[in-house]
């Protein structure tokens, strides 16, 4: 066991240093700079100088090659400085710490919404094949699989809007925004967060469920469980007990993704709805290059992607007998 | 009116005892006396004065304070303005609370008046301009406003490498720096090689500039290397996880888009200060104690409480929210095509969706590359046949119906209705919809040959192509684009559209590699034209003038690089060079007359539509503000209507929710 982490930490160390270069090189790909793309955004037409153009790229520190600023990059990064943004004129800790709290206030439920739905409701599903129920579940299962989740937020936006003249996105209905926290205050941000964990709940659910019904099928047709039946067991717990933790390896093995994107997984999603997370952050970041912004948040997802997929190994093992490690 | 006095000795003993006693009265009467005082306030600082937090009106307030006319009627005080941006580009609402120039635009966006300093002028035959500050004038936290903040920002800021590699350009003359001088507390001039002549426009407008031109030293020289211990300041600096002081500096003293966004600690002269940076996307800006207006009735201005900003991850959210009646004040970047949504909501959001004119004389400008690297196409590009066949092969009125639902007039890129250099023949030429005419002139080029479909085809066999480029998330052109199309296809020619994400339009236009543009016709206005024509003159080398990018370089770089105009091209540079240091009225009038000339006879710049609204939001018992209106970057928003006077009727938004 011990070899194995130890072999293990060394690849993980391995793959996050490949990623980080390939980040940074990939950011910066498309033709110009972030330069390029601030005086872009001037729409509206802010006029800036050529000197002040150059000032800029040097003060960022554009004008030298890419090794060098990947190197200065990375160097400080193991001190713990990220660099700043461009875009915000904030150290890139400080915006992340700023949006963290809130990102995982609505990954973590929506993970945890996740599972505890997709997995039961796929267990039932296989159990009671071809059931009015399951045909039910399957149904809503494909529809949501199959509409993208921004889509679902923006017309969630508008029957709120149009039909409960509710408030339009964002975290807070605006005779709450700028109020000291109380009751009222938690409630509405509960209310407006469970909008939010629903819509991108829904789509991860869909899919796990299939997985979970369709591994579980797989599974009740062999000869172990007619054996077990056989043997006097009761139903649910036999199968609970033996073809569940077959079948649950497929989930098991991607639950290592949901660690980066409790970080990053709901950038178009927080765009439509307005709420402040990480995502949009990202997806903002990368768009009009600023670097040391995008690459960082990147650096930290392919940390705990290395992680998470770590984990989901030792939890396969665990679950399956069968795996040694 | 100037009597001399000269008392008697029993009258000036007199008037001592009596100023003594009136003295010994007024001290005994405390709070009394104050309550007696000329001005008034905002209840919630006359509270605040009353709990010994805050001094009395009178001494906030500059012995002579600017009054202000109110646009309709005299305000109550109360309410929240309530306006919203995208993307976090804050200077979309760089008028909701400012900006407060050296000198102002006139409410009418004709002339220069007078704000911070109270006049200037022009010495030693026209090189020297001379400001005279308003006395009395504090900052948000009651220090003096005088003329130590500009030389401050001179000779730190300006001419400090780590904080501004080159000098701020709006002040050279013929390329040459100035020498400042700060004659005394209130009294700052420069000496140029020049009269210039556009300076006092300059200084009420700041195009490229983001630091404004004063600074609070009092507040900034903790953060300045020239003034601020060595150590102390690098433990600031890495406290705040920066590594250069310049970084820390730039970031305390809000220096980005011209607004105060970052740090609620940086003393201002606008009328709300901030309160509350942007966290989890809004912003709060509270009123400014010490702000140095009021209205014809003694009360001290703003009349508004504060400021609420929310940023918007993306521009159809923001339109969904303003639908949904959560902002009381929104005016820019809002899109007319949307005008349909806005209307909907007006009622049950209790605003009101007004139609204000921009400084776009055309919606577009379509730009031929004229230094395009093809051959074939440069040469035809700078034919004035081709451009005047395809601006006759235009549809405007079609375009008008489709795109701008009939709110546009046909218009070529010159100068918008109200302006003293418009002229209705030039606006007008060649707009109309002539495609017989367009095909006889590109006949008479040559273009004779055609193939199988009916494409033209060039002097060197290839069919004529025109590639145009535009940005992705711009429906409004995109939609004139496609209208193109099909306009093109009537007179033999093939368009192509290409949508390329706006960051990478930037780095198309600097390797000359696009061949035609389309962009924004605006900045056509007094406001702006004089010292930033940047449609009608090559010489801006960070704008969009696809027309003529390496003329503009050419000029910028003093000939090293980009390439030589000739002809027209040429002169209009040496007219732009002229107004800069024309002072007469007149002269300047003939300069502007003459470029505008050349540029109708060139058609370098050539415009689809003019005169479309923008959609303004405003709330329902929003007063003070008129009608119709301008709005655009060349008044950086509408900060010559004086937000400052605004109220809400009731004291309150009447679409307040909670």
């Amino acid at each position: 066991m011990l070899n194995y982490a130890i072999r293990r930490s060394g690849q993980m160390l391995v793959t996050v240093l490949v990623i980080s270069v390939i980040a940074f090189v990939v950011i910066q790909l498309p033709p110009g700079d972030f330069v390029n793309s601030y005086l872009a955004t001037l729409s509206g037409g802010n006029i800036i100088t050529q000197d002040a153009i150059i000032a800029l790229r040097s003060q960022f520190g554009l004008d030298e090659n890419v090794v060098v600023q990947y190197w200065r990059w990375f160097t400080n990064l193991l001190q713990g400085n990220m660099g700043i943004s461009f875009q915000y004129q904030r150290t890139v800790i400080d915006l992340l710490g700023e949006r963290l709290p809130l990102t995982l206030a609505i990954t973590i439920p929506t993970a945890i919404f996740v599972y505890v739905v997709a997995i039961p409701i796929g267990i039932y599903s296989a159990v009671r094949q071809y059931s009015p129920m399951d045909y039910l579940l399957s149904f809503g299962g494909f529809i949501f699989l199959a509409i993208p989740n921004f889509l679902i937020a923006i017309v969630a936006i508008y029957v709120s809007y149009r039909y409960f003249g509710g408030s339009v996105g964002g975290l807070f209905s605006p005779e709450y925004e700028l109020a000291p926290w109380s009751l009222g205050k938690a409630l509405n941000m509960l209310q407006n967060m469970s909008l939010a964990i629903l819509i991108i709940g829904t789509g991860g659910i869909a899919a796990t469920m299939r997985v979970m019904r369709g591994m579980l099928l797989d599974e009740l047709s062999q000869a172990y469980v007619e054996t077990a039946r056989a043997k006097g067991l009761s139903e649910w717990r036999l199968i609970l007990k033996y073809p569940v933790r077959v079948a649950v390896s497929p989930v098991l093995s991607t639950i290592g993704f949901v660690l980066p994107a409790l970080i990053s997984g709901t950038e178009i999603t927080a765009t439509v709805l307005n709420i402040p997370t990480t995502g949009p952050l990202l997806l903002n970041a990368v768009r009009s290059q600023d670097m040391f912004l995008a690459a960082s948040i990147i650096f930290v997802l392919s940390i705990l992607t290395v992680i998470g997929t770590f984990i989901s190994d030792l939890l396969l093992v665990w679950a399956d007998p069968r795996i040694k490690l | 009116m100037i009597r001399t006095f000269a008392p008697t000795r029993r009258q000036f003993l007199k008037l001592g005892g009596a100023a003594a006693s009136a003295l010994a009265v007024s001290g005994l009467a405390g709070r009394a006396f104050a309550q007696a005082s000329q001005y008034k306030e905002a209840p919630a600082l006359a509270e605040m004065v009353a709990a010994g937090t805050l001094p009395p009106v009178d001494q906030r307030l500059p012995e002579n304070p600017v009054v202000i006319e109110p646009f309709e009627s005299v305000g109550t005080y109360g309410g929240h303005l309530r306006t919203g941006i995208i993307q976090n580009r804050g200077f979309q609402a760089r008028s909701a609370w400012g900006p407060e120039p050296i000198l102002r635009i006139s409410r009418d966006g004709q002339a220069v008046e007078p704000n911070l300093a109270e006049s200037w002028e022009y010495t030693n035959d026209g090189k020297t301009f001379v400001l005279h500050l308003r006395r009395g004038i504090k900052w948000s936290d009651g220090e003096p406003f005088n003329a130590s903040g500009f030389d401050f920002w001179w000779n730190h800021v300006n001419l400090n490498a780590s904080l501004s590699p080159a000098p701020m350009a709006q002040f050279t003359v013929q390329g040459e720096v100035p020498t400042f001088e700060m004659v005394d507390d209130y009294t700052v001039q420069w000496t140029f090689v020049a009269p210039h002549a556009n300076l006092p426009a300059l200084l009420a407008h700041g195009p490229g500039g983001t630091i404004p031109r004063y600074l609070p030293r009092h507040y900034l020289e903790q953060f300045h290397a020239d003034f601020a211990d060595e150590a102390d300041l690098n433990g600031r600096v890495s406290a705040a996880g920066f590594s250069t002081w310049a970084e820390l500096f730039n970031n305390r003293s809000n220096v980005q888009w011209l607004m105060p966004f970052d740090n609620p600690d940086m003393p201002t002269l606008l009328p709300f200060k901030l309160g509350r940076a942007m966290q989890l996307n809004v912003l709060v800006a509270d009123r400014n104690p010490y702000y140095w207006k009021v209205d014809t009735e003694g009360q001290q201005l703003p009349y508004i409480d504060d400021v609420v900003l929310t940023n918007y991850e993306s521009g159809e959210v923001r339109d969904a929210a303003v639908a949904a009646g959560e902002m009381n004040w929104v005016n820019t970047d809002t899109t007319f095509t949307n005008l349909p949504l806005y209307r909907e909501g007006q009622e049950r959001g209790s605003y009101a969706v007004k139609l204000w004119l921009t400084d776009r004389a055309a919606e577009h400008t379509i730009m031929f590359n004229h230094c395009a690297k093809d051959p074939v196409l440069r040469e035809l590009y700078n034919d004035i046949r081709f451009k005047r066949a395809f601006s006759l092969a235009l549809d405007r009125l079609q375009i008008a119906e489709t795109v701008y639902l009939g709110f546009a007039v046909p218009s070529q890129l010159q100068m918008i209705p109200g302006s003293k250099w418009r002229n209705e023949d030039w606006v007008a030429r060649d707009t109309e919809y002539d495609p017989d005419t367009a095909n006889s002139l590109l006949d008479e080029i040559g273009l004779t040959t055609r193939d199988g479909q009916g494409i033209r085809q060039r002097s060197d066999g290839k069919p004529l192509v025109l590639n145009m480029d535009l940005p992705v998330d711009d429906p409004g052109s995109l939609s004139v684009a496609e209208l193109i199309i099909e306009f093109m296809r009537e007179v033999g020619i093939t368009f192509n559209v290409r949508t390329i994400a706006r960051e990478q339009i930037r780095a198309l236009i600097d390797n000359n590699d696009m061949e035609v543009g389309i962009w924004v016709g605006d900045k056509c206005s007094d406001a702006m034209f004089p010292h930033s024509p940047e449609w009608h003159v090559p010489y801006l080398t960070t704008g969009w003038n696809v027309w003529g990018m390496p003329w503009a370089q050419w000029y910028a770089s003093k000939g090293q690089q980009g390439e030589e105009p000739q002809g027209d091209a040429k002169k209009v540079q040496d007219l732009f060079d002229e107004m800069q240091i024309t002072v007469d009225e007149a002269r300047r009038l003939e300069i502007g007359n003459e470029i505008l000339e050349l540029n109708i006879n060139n058609l370098w710049n050539i415009g689809d539509v003019g005169q479309v609204p923008i959609p303004v939001i405003l709330g329902t018992n929003f007063k003070n503000y008129p009608e119709e209106g301008f709005t655009g970057f060349s008044w950086l928003g509408n900060y010559n209507y004086h937000i400052e006077q605004t109220y809400f009727e009731g004291g309150a938004w009447s679409g307040e929710r909670g």
